[in-house]
């Protein structure tokens, strides 16, 4: 069975999903394990917290984690030698090269050691469990695929997922698959807030209500967290069946506050100080969105630093030649950082792997940094107080929504602001940075804002 | 399910080495032939009775000294496979047959496609952290040495580590998911009952109670305890220990800050000092059977309370110790409580006693040669049978006597024993008196064991009976096998030959009192059975004038053969 729940931004999907958890495992009677999976690190934490806050403890057939830890350590690892001969025993997160060939060519050289990089983990997932796959092409290979369902379903007895608008189409399917054969599946998302795979839920649900084993549960339009005036605003970017209400009696503000202002960095600083939410769509000027720790070594230099003479324990020195890099790149600049790293570690590279360093490099350079702000990538879950955006043009092109086509609606952009909008539990701020602005008319973006019910910070 | 196979590579005495396991299964062999480094081997990739996992480090006596030498020889020879002979310890266990969805989970994960069967595979390994690091270093050691100058013993063993890991990705198995597949060894060198100076408990024994009391019994063992601990800090002894001290003027202040409080241990550790009583003493004090048989017992006692777990349940030697009627009692204990115990509970026993053996079935058991192990389960029903109805035979002396001469009944025997028992020089050679026609099935069982071993061999003698097919069904053997002989009387029985034999007639005459030709005194000695055949034994082997008493041809042929 498959249960879908859809429920807008402040719906108390965490609390409602931790309060089905614990009723769950209380009635359970099987000695199978139960998993709450997401998407980030960052909201399991915030499953566990909650369910310790009602439950007091994690029960031990609780199995809370993300989707990508699930999928290696349930399927990949144990299974991917059983239907796809293939043996994966170590998962990378080395940056990849955009070119589908260079990247196929890392995926393949990963592969032989046994290594599945984190960007087909869904793909490789589905391949295993699937037998629609062109991999099971004979009657022995499709029987297989089915023998392993019915081994998987011994050993999870429901799985629960939250946010599950960040899956992608294969990891939907797995899932689903999961579901028509025994095992009880709940997902609760909000397809509105699907950033990374904009169309992917909306499909997945036409798709499977029809199914004898699906239910789509009622949406749930109520928010406890936003107030109603800023549902004004981020219900324009709401489908019409999903448009929310407000449970919150806090009344909302909704204001804007410019870069010539003398106080805008000590404003911004405060409220990054104070915990609250400051996000920008993506990095501009003065703005950073700290992701050093986002990837990882090239696989191969990982390994000549992991074989290095050192007597330590090889997974800690490598992390640790990592985060040291990371802090040389940024105080002695990219080249100064790898000659470091070689002498450090006495490695020989090629020029390939000068290529590779450089690009890591790139991904965390930061020159002329002022504010550590988050992206709104990573601000989903979240809430406080005070939620500011930092002004982009392509935000302000999407809020203001001049000149944006239908094509452009309801793509990763437009859904990223539906998420700045709806994290705020009673101010929202729109930083306008003029930095970013150009060449713009100022007067315009006032107006176009004023438009929306923004009054200027006071 | 159950552990169906398990393969051992150099550790100890096996070089390579594999085994099939039944649900029960009865572990025979020579002493010396591995049966307890078996044990010892099964313990690695499961989890201990023990916590302390550092059990699992082996030493460099573990590792198979044959392959430490094949490999420093290629080192010092320079050649081209060193890498391949590193001496790696591994020991692969093969579960099958998961009954149902729980005991599916516990294996999941182990998962390994065999053709058209799916198995379940673990394996430990010890083995060089890295491989060219160690041969670097191996090499240095053997740097202008010849493969005289060189101990086993130096190989750098410190190099070594060992893991666990599913077989179908070689990715270490987590602690959390070992410990659903354990491990318990009553050794031969058992009885820790009474061990320790500290006469504690055994682990065992801890181990049953914490599966079996409740949550409620817990706290009042704990509220008891620390009870127990306030009484005696309200005896206020402790407050004179450290007292004031009126030399130095700060001291008090420093030492006012100072407590005694009891260190309140876990309940485990509160509980592994329970030991205990068994009638007015302590078990550790009653004899080594009697502790034997309450040993036992609580191990099945233990498997009982933990259904959650996979017990693979050891006994070395149940019958040590034990008189005859506790031997009835454990091998039925063992039997019955093997058969009733759920799924997730196997079986392995080793037994010098044919009695265990015949009870628990020759076909669960598994034959230790010294080289393999061979298992007799397809040892047919009318021997399982056969034996089951005489708990008494010896399959022993069958299987593993060096020279062993099966006769049918006790005349037979008792002449041969009593003609060999004259002979100078010890009597190496066992005699077993079947009691029924017919041998095949022994002899396949034998050769089972001992087919083309020159230092086994065995002799069949055999009654005519007019029948030609069952004689040519025999000698086929014979024909077949070097180390089998088999002879058949001429005549339709022993007696008849026997008579027959130079120079008996006369003698057998003067003891029966008769006067009878060939055929009057063999109807005479067959009328009275046994009990002639005891006289002319007993004639055989009198003090004075011993009867001198020629054997008949077929069975001086034998004995010859087999000495």
């Amino acid at each position: 069975m498959i249960e879908v729940q859809i429920a807008g931004a402040g719906a108390g999907k965490t609390y409602g999903l931790a309060e089905a958890l614990i009723m769950h495992i209380k009635s359970c009677t099987n000695r199978k394990k139960t998993f709450a999976l997401t998407y980030t690190n960052s909201a399991t934490a915030k499953i566990e917290q909650e369910i310790i806050k009602q439950h007091g403890f994690i029960p031990q057939n609780l199995c809370i984690q993300t989707v990508h830890s699930f999928l290696l350590n349930e399927i990949i690892y144990p299974f991917s030698s059983f239907t796809l001969g293939d043996v994966y025993n170590d998962s990378s997160i080395m940056i990849l090269p955009g070119n589908v060939r260079f990247k196929n060519w890392h995926i393949k050289r990963l592969k032989d050691k046994n290594i599945i990089h984190a960007d087909i983990v869904y793909n490789i997932s589905k391949q295993i469990v699937d037998e629609t796959v062109s991999k099971h092409n004979n009657r022995a290979k499709k029987a297989k695929v089915q023998r392993l369902l019915a081994i998987i379903e011994n050993c999870f007895d429901k799985i629960f997922i939250d946010e599950v608008q960040d899956l992608d189409e294969d990891a939907l399917r797995v899932f689903e698959l999961f579901g028509c054969n025994g095992i009880d599946v709940y997902m609760i998302g909000d397809p509105k807030q699907a950033i990374k795979y904009p169309k992917a839920l909306d499909a997945f649900v036409e798709q499977i209500s029809p199914k004898e084993y699906s239910t789509i549960l009622d949406i749930n339009n109520q928010t406890r967290r936003v107030p109603k005036e800023i549902l004004a605003v981020s219900n324009g970017f709401c489908y019409v069946s999903q448009q929310q209400e407000s449970l919150s009696e806090v009344v909302g503000e909704l204001m804007y506050l410019e870069s010539t202002d003398a106080r805008y960095d000590e404003l911004l600083d405060g409220y990054i100080d104070t915990k609250q939410i400051v996000c920008i769509d993506k990095k501009a000027a003065r703005y950073s969105t700290s992701s050093k720790h986002k990837y990882s070594f090239p696989r191969e230099i990982e390994e000549m630093i992991r074989d290095s003479d050192h007597k330590k324990d090889k997974t800690l020195f490598v992390k640790a030649a990592f985060s040291d890099f990371m802090d040389d790149v940024i105080e002695h600049g990219n080249k100064r950082a790898i000659s470091i790293l070689i002498t450090r570690h006495s490695l020989k590279l090629s020029k390939p792997h000068f290529a590779q360093l450089y690009e890591l490099c790139g991904s965390c350079i930061e020159k002329d940094v002022r504010f550590r702000v988050q992206s709104i990538d990573s601000v989903k879950g979240l809430d406080a107080d005070t939620c500011v955006i930092i002004l982009s043009r392509n935000t302000l092109r999407y809020l203001s929504k001049n000149k944006l086509t239908k094509a452009n609606h309801f793509n990763k952009e437009w859904k990223k602001i539906y998420v700045a909008l709806t994290r705020a539990k009673k101010r929202l701020v729109l930083a306008i940075d003029h930095d970013l602005f150009a060449g713009f008319d100022m007067g315009a973006v006032r107006d176009s804002i004023g438009a929306l019910g923004f009054i200027y910070h006071n | 399910m159950y552990i169906k196979k398990i393969t051992i590579n150099n550790y100890r005495s096996f070089r390579s080495f594999e085994a099939e396991l039944h649900k029960l299964t009865v572990v025979i062999g020579e002493n010396d032939t591995g049966k307890t480094n078996f044990f010892t081997a099964l313990s690695l990739p499961l989890s201990g009775n023990q916590i302390d996992f550092n059990q699992k480090r082996l030493s460099i006596s573990d590792i198979n000294k044959e392959a430490v030498i094949g490999f420093f020889t290629s080192v010092i020879n320079d050649e081209a496979d060193q890498l391949q002979k590193i001496p790696k310890v591994s020991i692969t266990v093969e579960f099958a047959e998961p009954e149902d969805s729980y005991e599916i989970a516990l294996l999941a994960k182990w998962l390994v496609s065999n053709g058209d069967e799916e198995t379940y595979q673990i394996r430990y390994d010890f083995k060089p952290k890295d491989d060219s690091d160690f041969i670097e270093v191996v090499k240095k050691l053997l740097v202008g040495k010849t493969i005289d100058d060189v101990n086993w013993f130096t190989l750098p063993v410190e190099l070594y580590d060992y893991q666990i890991v599913s077989v179908n990705n070689e990715k270490l198995i987590a602690y959390s998911d070992l410990k659903h597949v354990s491990i318990h060894c009553i050794n031969a060198e058992r009885d820790d009952f009474s061990e320790s100076s500290s006469m504690k408990s055994n682990s065992i024994f801890t181990k049953l109670l914490m599966n079996t009391l409740n949550d409620d019994d817990k706290t009042q063992i704990n509220t008891a305890y620390s009870e127990f601990f306030s009484a005696i800090e309200e005896t206020e002894t402790f407050e004179k220990i450290i007292g004031t001290n009126p030399d130095f003027d700060n001291y008090d202040d420093i030492i006012k800050q100072l407590e005694c409080t009891p260190n309140l241990p876990n309940l485990k550790n509160i509980l592994s000092n329970i030991t205990l009583k068994y009638g007015n003493e302590y078990l550790y004090q009653k004899g080594l059977g009697q502790r034997n048989l309450i040993y036992i017992f609580i191990l099945f006692a233990y498997y009982k309370s933990c259904g959650d777990t996979f017990n693979l349940c050891c006994i070395e030697e149940p019958e040590a110790h034990l008189s005859v009627n506790n031997l009835r009692l454990v091998r039925d204990f063992i039997e019955k409580s093997s058969r009733n115990s759920g799924s997730l509970v196997q079986t392995i026993i080793s037994t010098h006693n044919p009695s265990i053996i015949n009870k628990l079935k020759i076909s669960n058991v598994l034959a230790f040669t010294g080289e393999k192990a061979i298992s007799l389960s397809d040892a047919p029903t009318k021997l399982v049978d056969y034996l089951r109805k005489r708990p008494n035979f010896d399959i022993l002396k069958l299987l593993f006597a060096n020279k062993v001469i099966l006769v049918e009944g006790t005349t037979e025997e008792m002449l041969i024993s009593t003609y060999l028992s004259k002979q100078a020089g010890l009597n190496d050679i066992d005699i077993i008196a079947i009691g029924q026609r017919g041998y095949t099935t022994f002899l396949d069982i034998w050769l089972a064991l001992n087919e083309d071993n020159p230092n086994k061999k065995i002799g069949v003698i055999r009654d005519y009976d007019n029948s030609d097919a069952a004689k040519a069904k025999h000698d086929a053997y014979d024909t077949a096998h070097t180390n089998i002989i088999v002879r058949t009387t001429v005549n339709y029985t022993l007696e008849i030959d026997l008579v027959e034999a130079e120079g008996n007639l006369e003698l057998l005459n003067g003891l029966f009192e008769l006067n009878g030709d060939i055929s009057e005194v063999s109807d005479h000695m067959i009328k009275g059975k046994a009990a002639m055949m005891l006289d002319v034994c007993d004639a055989m082997a009198r003090e004075e004038e011993p009867l001198d008493i020629k054997l008949p041809p077929h069975i001086a042929q034998i004995i010859e053969a087999v000495s």
